[in-house]
């Protein structure tokens, strides 16, 4: 099964990490600043949309009242 | 310190096992220029980076290569899931999975054990970088 959510956030995080990158040797840099704040943004959102449908990402943040992280596809499995 | 994201970088999906191809890309996990030695050349090598934007790089880099470590370890998984005696014996898995089974080991193609011999820390910010060119420059541009 294909998983466009998971996709998406992968993609937003990916880019915001390169930017996050390129930050770190140009921290005065505005447009990749600004780029930085746009995938920020676009993360978070794909970041809750993916966790309301699949649980946790991390051990910290799990919200519910029971401990959803454990369950679920761990990421090395594929969707086998 | 770190957290662990319950996600891949970017997604790894075999379709068809193959341990073959697995015994050549288990060396992107322990081999000389896999990504366990990366990670670690990066993250051994931070304490003694001087300034700040590089103290950074460093960090993130050596992390990121963790997040590749994973990749590599997932495709080696899924590479040799559900193979048959026939299939490791044909594909010469065997002499891997008599001490392994199909348990992730680092180690390089010639099943050489992972060893931090594979990256150096010298405690001298240019010395380290020199050897970071070397590492992850020259030698995977020149494979590929």
């Amino acid at each position: 099964m294909h998983d466009d959510v998971l996709t998406q956030l992968q993609m937003y995080d990916f880019a915001l990490q390169e930017a996050a990158l390129f930050l770190n040797s140009h921290p005065h840099d505005k447009e990749a600043l600004s780029y930085y704040r746009t995938m920020q943004c676009c993360s978070k959102q794909a970041r809750e949309e993916y966790e309301a449908l699949h649980g946790p990402l991390t051990n910290r943040e799990n919200n519910s009242c029971s401990w959803e992280y454990i369950h679920g596809k761990w990421p090395w499995e594929g969707d086998k | 310190m770190w957290v662990y994201e319950k996600k891949l970088q970017f997604p790894v999906q075999i379709e068809h096992p193959d341990p073959s191809f697995a015994k050549i890309v288990i060396t992107q996990i322990g081999g000389p220029d896999g990504e366990l030695s990366a990670s670690m050349r990066y993250l051994n090598q931070r304490y003694a980076m001087p300034y700040d934007r590089v103290k950074a790089m460093l960090t993130d880099i050596g992390t990121e290569e963790l997040a590749h470590l994973e990749m590599v370890s997932a495709i080696v998984y899924q590479l040799t899931r559900n193979l048959s005696v026939d299939e490791i014996k044909k594909a010469g898995f065997d002499a891997y999975y008599v001490d392994h089974t199909t348990g992730i080991w680092p180690q390089a193609a010639s099943g050489a054990p992972f060893t931090s011999t594979y990256f150096q820390s010298k405690g001298d910010p240019i010395t380290d970088l020199m050897e970071d060119m070397a590492a992850d420059g020259a030698a995977l541009y020149d494979q590929h």
